[in-house]
């Protein structure tokens, strides 16, 4: 049986200014902003433009939570998710306006792919991609 | 402008077993199984409902970091539905993912766990209500 993929969760010392760098930067919509009582965390929904849900929350110190440092650089585990992008040198430049590394590239892929890998403030591990 | 979410990207030093296990865990589709000019094996997997789960080895000369399937800042993990979710920590415990956290009843909320995949993923597994 298939399960579906819920979301994919960043965790953020500033969950509002990581979802309003998302917003900025990726055009993600905010439809749910909550503290949660149990976790003591602040809880942020954001969708992209499939309706695909990215969830940003602080930590959760009413659990005791310890968080290890984040990570943009390559590991073994869940890396980095990409995005699709329609101009990639234009991208790379106006998400480096708003204080992402360029990584990695642009490297041409094969296929018409042209890839490129970012560090966003996390620091998160992004890749963009572009179809020909 | 709205941006989409292309992909979802796993290391692993043996993809194509971590590949098997999410198709048996999760009931992915193994949709391609390449070695590109990178140097890397990269299977290309279909979750239900769409999203691309892309899961590769590392790439020539590519310095890989383990995984860590703990609290983390930055990207730190991605759930998955359950219809079930005390039989789903049950099969997938049979399969080799440890419980780490849970059941955890959010008030208002998803009953939810979360689990250590292969490569040291942390997985939440989501029963919606």
């Amino acid at each position: 049986m298939g399960h579906v993929v819920n979301h994919v969760h960043l965790k953020s010392e500033d969950p509002k200014k990581t979802a309003d760098w998302f917003v900025e930067a990726f055009g993600v919509e905010i439809r749910g902003d909550d503290f949660r009582e149990a976790g003591g965390d602040r809880f942020i929904r954001c969708f992209d433009g499939n309706g695909f849900n990215i969830n940003i929350s602080g930590q959760r110190v009413n659990l005791g939570e310890k968080m290890e440092p984040a990570s943009a650089e390559t590991r073994f585990g869940l890396e980095h998710f990409g995005f699709d992008v329609d101009d990639m040198d234009s991208e790379i430049e106006r998400l480096k306006g708003l204080g992402a590394e360029l990584r990695e590239g642009p490297i041409e892929a094969g296929g018409g792919l042209k890839i490129a890998f970012i560090s966003v403030p996390g620091p998160i591990r992004i890749e963009l991609i572009q179809r020909s | 402008m709205t941006f989409e979410i292309n992909h979802i990207h796993l290391k692993a030093s043996d993809p194509r077993r971590t590949a098997e296990w999410y198709v048996k865990a999760f009931g992915f589709k193994i949709m391609s199984d390449t070695v590109r000019s990178f140097g890397d094996r990269r299977i290309n997997c279909m979750s239900s409902g769409g999203l691309v789960v892309n899961i590769s080895s590392e790439r020539d000369g590519e310095v890989m970091a383990e995984g860590y399937a703990g609290s983390q800042w930055g990207l730190e993990h991605f759930g998955v539905n359950s219809d079930d979710l005390q039989s789903d920590i049950e099969r997938l415990g049979a399969l080799g993912a440890p419980l780490l956290e849970g059941p955890i009843d959010i008030p208002d909320g998803n009953l939810v766990a979360f689990i250590q995949g292969p490569d040291d993923v942390r997985i939440e597994v989501v029963q919606q209500r």
